[in-house]
């Protein structure tokens, strides 16, 4: 633990010094703009089929079966292994305040929430607050590409697919785990994709089922969703105006 | 009152609160109306989620909360400008009886999709977070919907006075558009008609 501590120490330095040139996010494509929509909806075919007679049925026997507690430990843990490449990303986006907050959450919980089981950081002011690398590409001012569907995968854009498989590549705490440690981690990382699945039942119900056209619905969910987050918010300058047009 | 009064602490006292309030107070810079707008879409806001909370504790049945639900849209919303804006062009090639039914049809819509995804919010606590003036779009109300054990989301409310009074125009779900995403949908469903508006209002209407 302690020599993680001090290798974690180590690459969010270095990346705090990479990060001094910062960069303008470059700007969104409209949101009708889809070149690779033929094979989008193909994968969304198979994606929604997978949905409807494996993830979905499965994820809501998780929610249904396991109690609550047990779900929520499962979340804390594998949120709080996750910090150490959140602190990361925090470093690389250069904003030191979260590498502070980040560090001291992963700290008390891994300590005083006995190892993330529990999360007593929140009570301390130091929320869970979520990055990835592609936040990291937003920020340096990466284009966020073609909207891309993969079958399994899900939702996503070029620019966040290739966050998604780096977050994987520069995951300390995947580097410096190993054996059973690594595969217990990789396993409650799949039972908190079925939480996820279960919390957002309803809205995955509403977009997926309930649409006439769910591959679009969610499509535009997505993007403008993700679009706000990496903002912090709806974009004021974009704001439509309904009476306009009529 | 003679002119050789020397100014009065008062009088000093005046000119400060009045520059203390010129930087504290914005409506110095956006001019007076525009704070108003600002404050009146909040107590639009705060006013209508408090009614939505009654509502959604007072134990309705799913029929009544539909019934209400779609009360509540009429009355705090500009429901015919939210019609026309997801039909799009369609809307200024129909008649006027046609945009009528529509209006009503799609309100109903609405009322059915949403009323009853909100009956499990009846634990929920609704805080204004802030208020942000877009201008001639109207003023955008943030708020943050907390349910017991889960993370707060945002919803923000689109106020617009160019209908004559306050009304809201859109709703943006964690940055998700209704108007954005009723459009697609609708969309989808006219074209579904055949592109035929009035049988576009009797599907809407048939309900789902």
């Amino acid at each position: 633990m302690k020599r993680t501590a001090v290798t974690l120490i180590a690459i969010a330095i270095a990346a705090l010094a990479l990060a001094g040139c910062t960069a303008r996010p470059a700007p969104s494509p409209p949101l009708d703009e889809d070149p690779l929509e033929a094979s989008n909806r193909a994968a969304h075919d198979v994606n929604v089929t997978l949905d409807r007679t494996a993830y979905g049925p499965v994820s809501r026997a998780y929610g249904t079966y396991v109690p609550e507690p047990v779900r929520n430990g499962v979340m804390n843990f594998v949120d709080n292994a996750g910090l150490p490449a959140i602190v990361i990303q925090y470093a690389l986006q250069g904003r030191p305040l979260l590498v502070a907050e980040t560090s001291m959450r992963f700290a008390v919980n891994s300590t005083f929430g006995l190892g993330g089981l529990l999360d007593p950081a929140a009570e301390m002011a130091l929320p869970y607050r979520e990055t990835n690398v592609d936040e990291t590409f937003y920020r340096w001012g990466v284009p966020e590409g073609a909207y891309l569907e993969l079958p399994v995968g899900g939702p996503g854009t070029q620019r966040d697919w290739l966050g998604f498989a780096l977050d994987f590549a520069v995951d300390p705490v995947i580097w410096l785990t190993s054996g059973t440690t690594a595969l217990t981690l990789t396993g409650l990382r799949g039972a908190e994709l079925l939480h996820d699945r279960y919390k957002l039942d309803p809205v995955v119900e509403a977009l997926l089922y309930d649409s006439v056209d769910s591959y679009t619905a969610q499509r535009i969910s997505y993007l403008q969703n993700m679009r706000a987050r990496l903002q912090g918010g709806s974009d004021l300058e974009t704001l439509e105006d309904p009476y306009d047009d009529f | 009152m003679t002119i050789s009064d020397p100014p009065s602490a008062l009088s000093r006292r005046f000119l400060l609160a009045t520059g203390l309030a010129a930087v504290l107070n914005a409506s110095v810079f956006l001019g007076p109306a525009r704070a108003d707008a600002s404050a009146r879409a909040q107590d639009l806001v705060a006013a209508l989620s408090q009614e939505m909370m009654a509502l959604l504790r007072g134990g309705r049945s799913d029929a009544q909360l539909v019934a209400d639900f779609e009360r509540i849209l009429s009355r705090y919303g500009d429901m015919q400008i939210v019609a026309a804006s997801v039909l799009g062009p369609p809307w200024r090639g129909a008649s006027s009886a046609q945009k009528q039914a529509f209006t009503t049809a799609f309100q109903g819509y609405l009322a059915r999709k949403y009323g009853k995804q909100f009956r499990d919010y009846d634990d929920a606590s609704v805080a204004i977070r802030r208020a942000r003036d877009g201008g001639k779009s109207g003023v955008l109300v943030e708020t943050a919907i907390t349910r017991t054990g889960r993370q707060p989301f945002a919803v923000e409310w689109q106020v617009s006075e160019r209908s004559g009074a306050p009304r809201v125009v859109n709703l943006i779900i964690e940055g998700v558009s209704l108007l954005t995403n009723e459009r697609a949908e609708v969309g989808a469903l006219l074209e579904a008609s055949g592109g035929n508006v009035d049988r576009l209002i009797s599907t809407m209407n048939a309900g789902t």
